[in-house]
């Protein structure tokens, strides 16, 4: 029996490990983002957590529902699944992005510097911190920031930065969109999260759009083609859910990053 | 504070006399290290704001360019983890080298409001609030909205494709696996949260040694005392219809209770409400599920929903207690009752193909059918943190009759069938900790008894019963009892990332057989090969060491299992003296790997071996009249049947592209020491029997699929196929013939949303099936079904459907069906309501015609089906 079973056993030595890589962070800044989700209905405002973890010279930014799904799994119900890690070393950006319950992962990357801000002399105060108006433009909105010389990151929410420190508020004009700080902290000892940027497929800005609109405007097909079996006791059921997702798909027409 | 360093190496005045200055300079650290990131700014002096700004670059350098009229300058240069450094300079042109030193002094910390995050594990909570659409009445309308979770045709719940393993209502498990119920009738609006508890471990004591990989769902509610349920009344014609449900429910924190009364003549399945998903934790080698050991003759039943085919008269009541005893210690009841009475109208025309011969049987069939079931369950259960203890006391009977004329060109045959049968099991599962190790102990215990009967008028296999001359009647007796053990002892002990859990037990099963055949007046056939006084032992000393090892990360998945049993089987006939013996040590081994090859590529390949023996069904010496024209005997060795199973595949998934692409194929290959034989005699009456030969079997089958969803034209497009090729050994009419059969499977689907109230799906089926024997093929038969549904949105509280369907075969002469189904929702507002209006076949098509064929048959069938008929039902929560 043992000379059946050795061949099987062998097959355990073999195991397998994939490279990650461990990113420590020393400080988290927390925003309450409220923004507009349908442009047409000035009364579908909606609002959500995000979490800015922040060390020396690089940062990861995410709501903070996608934040608990990357630590315990699961999904936690946010409407914004991307990751972004900024390098201010390499002046690179990176927009990691899991769709499709998780099946697949996708990035993108850009150049740090998004904005030609340009410093205003107003001063004003957010939490205890003295902040300072900076204005710029970013992908067909114009936004107006004010950030805190006492915290000197050159960070932000979203893919703002490059201005010297933190940015506590942003807003753009049409108020469609706007982050505020609700929280900062420093953590005693640094906290390390792992990731591992290389199983997320390289593609540029516009495919990962392009894909993220294919996937809201009809998330069943979207699943049952990345292989998840969904069925529903009666075609009606289906049909009525389907109806329900592509309201919400229309209703979710007012994104942070316009079209030019 | 340290002491900062300040060094001016030079200063050159270039634009003496213009206001824009320009200010360049490098920042190191205290060990000279280049700083980059830092940020450098510049006010006009300490208190006011900032005028222009730098940040140092990879060599620490930096440039900062002011306009300020002002004589003097405040330069601040900052570094996460370094003190700021600050300085008044002249407004002049000037290059800088800005040294920093560490500072241990923390930034100030700031909390708006408090996000505590509670430590959840694996619990996921959805606010049914969130989910909920204004037409959703109960919970399980809610519950299919929620990603990842399916709910099945049978109301089997799915997450992440996996079955849930447990369905709580507030943390209690009243319906042990009847969940249908709960879910198809608590009202939403009595829900707070739906609560996915991913990995869940239900026994208490398992957690942190059995890791889970299923999920529980957990329904929060809005009140400590909750009533709810929902009630659904209809009514239609004709003839006259009705349907009529209420499931009234309470929940309280230490009692839960749901009762359900249902009846309809719609063809509405009642008995789905009452169907147990519970699947046996500590396993089970024996059951007391009920044996079909004769048969009436029956019609193939039609391939679309039952409410368009089935004539039933039926009432179902049920009722589900829970009572918490005392802190985890629960006594649980459920018992269901279920009455139904079914008319089943059809003729079918069946043509064997023997290597000498063809056969041509035409029945015409008229059957009644008389269903009364009993089933109870008494559990009682501790789910402690150190202990765990259930026991599941469970019975089941069932009194059903069926009758069946059959009508043939030259003669009229009827059929009645008794069979009553009733079981009672107990199901007991202990666990402790023993220090750092678990001790398992189960022991499940059961008995079940059969007494079947069918009678045939006129008696058939006249050759056999009666030198060939005609003969009044024929009725065979079956009556079968078995009792069981299986006990186990085991622990189990976690080992670093692996969990050990061999397990040492044994089991026993006990059958007895006893079958009869009486003629006319009593008159009992005394031949031993017409009888069975069969004892079957069944016996098992398992040592189950099932090491499981699961390497996932991120681009590899395998597994492994490796049971290890010895089985032993004797069977004894008091009519023969031979007994038949067998005893065998097996391995089952399985192997699966799973592995990412690129963003877009993965593979899969597994393996299995399996061992399959004989069970009683397939294992007793005298002839048994299952059916009115088949005679069965296996009077041969105990079955042995090894099987391997291959399976490999590829996918490709871009979603970029919308493109989706996989193929698959799989092969088995089985040996088996008997072959069995089938006499076919002219009127259709078919003798089997098992013959002990060596023979194996083969097939092969591929898969091939894709999708591609257009986005301007809003519509995905599949197509899938599939072939199949097989191959086995048969004894017909006493020739050995190899049987080939090969299948091949085109399906397309078109789905569109033509504008936001109109909704089209269009789908289509072509298969044709081919058998024969080696020397050449004896029949192909080809079916196609074409189905269109149209959805109507006019506003947002009603939708109009319509749908046809056409099903045809290339066999039958007028075989070609046409279906067209309506179907109208309204729903109120106030009082919260939904009335459902559906005319169904509304060509009044009386039969579907189908045909299929098998290895050396086919068959033409068609099933009567009930008339165009309009239903209206009025649904509502209590």
């Amino acid at each position: 029996m043992k000379s059946i079973l050795m061949p099987f056993f062998l097959c355990f030595s073999v195991l397998f490990y994939a490279q990650k890589t461990d990113f420590q962070y020393s400080y988290k800044a927390t925003y309450n983002l409220e923004y507009q989700e349908d442009s047409t209905d000035e009364n579908s405002i909606l609002s959500e957590s995000f979490v800015l973890y922040l060390s020396d010279g690089h940062s990861r930014y995410s709501s903070l529902g996608t934040a608990i799904e990357d630590s315990i799994g699961g999904s936690e119900g946010s409407e914004f699944h991307y990751m972004i890690y900024k390098n201010y070393k390499e002046n690179q950006l990176i927009l990691t992005e899991k769709i499709t319950a998780d099946k697949y992962k996708f990035k993108y990357k850009q150049d740090l510097k998004t904005i030609d801000w340009e410093i205003q002399p107003e001063n004003k105060e957010i939490l205890g911190f003295t902040v300072q108006k900076a204005t710029g433009s970013f992908a067909g909105r114009n936004y107006e920031a004010w950030f805190a010389p006492e915290l000197p990151f050159l960070d932000g929410p979203y893919k703002f930065n490059g201005l010297p420190g933190l940015i506590l508020e942003i807003s753009d004009l049409k108020d469609d969109y706007h982050f505020s700080l609700t929280e900062f902290q420093e953590f005693e000892k640094p906290v390390t999260k792992t990731s591992n940027l290389d199983n997320y497929k390289l593609v540029s800005q516009e495919e990962l759009d392009q894909f993220r609109d294919d996937n809201n405007r009809d998330p069943i097909a979207a699943m049952r083609n990345a292989g998840l079996k969904i069925a529903f006791s009666k075609k009606e059921h289906e049909i009525e859910t389907r109806k329900m997702l592509s309201e919400k798909y229309e209703r979710r027409n007012n994104p942070i990053e316009l079209q030019e | 504070m340290e002491k900062i360093l300040f060094i001016i190496l030079s200063i050159f005045v270039l634009f003496a006399g213009y206001s824009q200055t320009e200010i360049t300079g490098q920042v190191l650290d205290d060990k000279s290290k280049k700083l980059s990131g830092a940020t450098v700014m510049i006010s006009k002096d300490s208190v006011s704001s900032i005028l222009a700004y730098g940040i140092s670059d990879a060599d620490g350098k930096f440039k900062v360019t002011v306009k300020s009229e002002s004589e003097s300058l405040f330069l601040k240069v900052s570094y996460i983890g370094f003190a700021t450094f600050e300085k008044t300079i002249l407004n002049k042109a000037q290059q800088l080298v800005v040294e920093l030193s560490p500072s241990s002094e923390a930034l100030k910390e700031v909390i708006v409001k408090s996000e505590i995050l509670q430590q959840r594990g694996d619990t996921l909570s959805f606010s049914v609030a969130a989910f909920k659409g204004k037409n959703d009445r109960v919970i399980a309308d809610v519950l299919k909205k929620i990603p990842g979770i399916e709910i099945r045709p049978n109301g089997g719940i799915y997450y992440k494709d996996e079955p849930i393993q447990k369905y709580y209502i507030e943390g209690l498990d009243m319906l042990e696996g009847r969940y249908n119920l709960a879910n198809n009738n608590l009202s939403a609006d009595a829900v707070s949260k739906i609560e996915i508890l991913e990995n869940h471990q239900p026994v208490k004591v398992l957690d942190s040694l059995e890791f889970s990989e299923r999920a529980s769902i957990n329904i929060k509610l809005k009140k400590d005392i909750t009533f709810s349920g929902t009630a659904t009344a209809g009514i239609g014609a004709a003839p006259l219809l009705w349907q009529a449900r209420v499931t009234p429910m309470v929940f309280t924190k230490k009692r839960q209770a749901i009762v359900t009364y249902q009846s309809n003549n719609t063809g509405v399945d009642a008995s789905g409400e009452v169907l147990n998903f519970s699947q046996n934790f500590y396993g089970n080698n024996f059951d007391i599920d009920k044996e079909n050991w004769v048969s009436i003759q029956n019609v193939s039943l039609p391939p679309f929903s039952s409410e368009r085919w089935l004539d039933n008269n039926v009432h179902l009541l049920s009722g589900n207690i829970l009572q918490r005893i005392k802190k985890d210690l629960d006594l649980k009841l459920n018992i269901s009752y279920l009455n139904d009475y079914q008319q089943q109208d059809g003729s079918t025309q069946t043509r064997y193909f023997t290597p000498t011969d063809t056969i041509d049987v035409i029945e015409n069939t008229n059957n009644d059918i008389f269903i009364s079931k009993l089933e109870g369950e008494l559990t009682l259960e501790n789910n402690a943190d150190k202990n765990y203890f259930k026991d599941q006391l469970a019975f089941n009977g069932s009194w059903n009759a069926k009758r069946g004329l059959i009508d043939r060109p030259d003669t009229r045959i009827m059929q009645q069938m008794g069979n009553p049968f009733f079981g009672i099991k107990n199901d007991l599962g202990l666990l402790r900790t023993v220090g750092k190790q678990l001790i398992t102990f189960t022991s499940n215990t059961g008995f079940a008894e059969n007494n079947q009967d069918l009678l045939v008028k006129p008696g058939q296999f006249e050759a056999i019963f009666n030198d060939g001359e005609p003969y009044e009647q024929l009725q065979q007796l079956v009556s079968t009892r078995k009792i069981y053990t299986d006990n186990s002892a085991g622990f189990t002990k976690a080992l670093g990332k692996f969990t050990i859990a061999p397990k040492f037990g044994f089991s026993i099963q006990n059958q007895q057989l006893d079958t009869d055949i009486f003629l006319e007046d009593g008159e009992e056939v005394l031949d031993a090969d017409f009888k069975n006084r069969t004892e079957f032992v069944e016996s098992s000393v398992y040592f189950k060491n099932s090491f499981r090892f699961k390497s996932k990360d991120e681009t590899w998945n395998l597994s492994l299992s490796t049971p290890l049993e010895f089985k032993s089987f004797r069977l004894d006939d008091d009519n023969f003296e031979e007994t038949r013996e067998l005893d065998r040590l097996i391995f089952e081994p399985y192997f699966s790997m799973n592995k990412k090859l690129s963003a877009y590529w993965d593979a899969n390949a597994s393996a299995a071996l399996r061992y399959d023996f004989g069970e009683l069904q397939q294992l007793y010496y005298g002839f048994l009249l299952n059916g009115y024209r088949n005679l069965n005997r296996y009077n041969a060795p105990i079955s042995e049947e090894t099987r391997q199973i291959y399976n490999a595949g590829l996918g490709y998934r871009n979603p970029l592209k919308q493109l989706f692409l996989s193929a698959s194929y799989s092969y088995n290959y089985s040996e088996n020491n008997l072959l069995y034989s089938s006499n076919i005699g002219e009127n259709g009456t078919t003798i089997l029997e098992a013959v002990a030969l060596d023979n194996n079997s083969d097939n092969h089958s591929f898969r091939a699929g894709g999708s591609k969803y257009f986005r301007k034209m809003k519509t995905t497009l599949k197509l899938n196929t599939s072939y199949n090729l097989s191959k086995r050994q048969q004894l017909l009419n006493n020739t050995l013939a190899e049987v080939n059969t090969r299948s091949l499977n085109f399906r397309g689907s078109l789905d569109a949303e033509i504008s936001s109230w109109l909704i089209a799906n269009y789908s289509g089926n072509y298969t044709t099936y081919t058998s024969g024997f080696e020397d050449g093929d004896f029949q192909t038969i080809e079916t196609h079904q074409h189905t269109l549904d149209l959805y109507f949105y006019p506003k947002d509280n009603q939708y109009l459907s319509a749908g046809g369907e056409y099903y045809g075969n290339s066999l039958s002469e007028n075989g070609t069906n046409y279906f067209v189904n309506l179907g109208y929702q309204f729903t109120f507002e106030k009082p919260k309501m939904d009335l459902n209006i559906s005319w169904r076949n509304i060509l009044n098509t009386d039969t579907f015609i189908n045909a299929y064929n098998n290895e050396y048959y086919y068959v033409q069938s068609s099933y009567r089906l009930r008339p165009s008929q309009v239903l209206a039902t009025l649904k509502f929560t209590l």
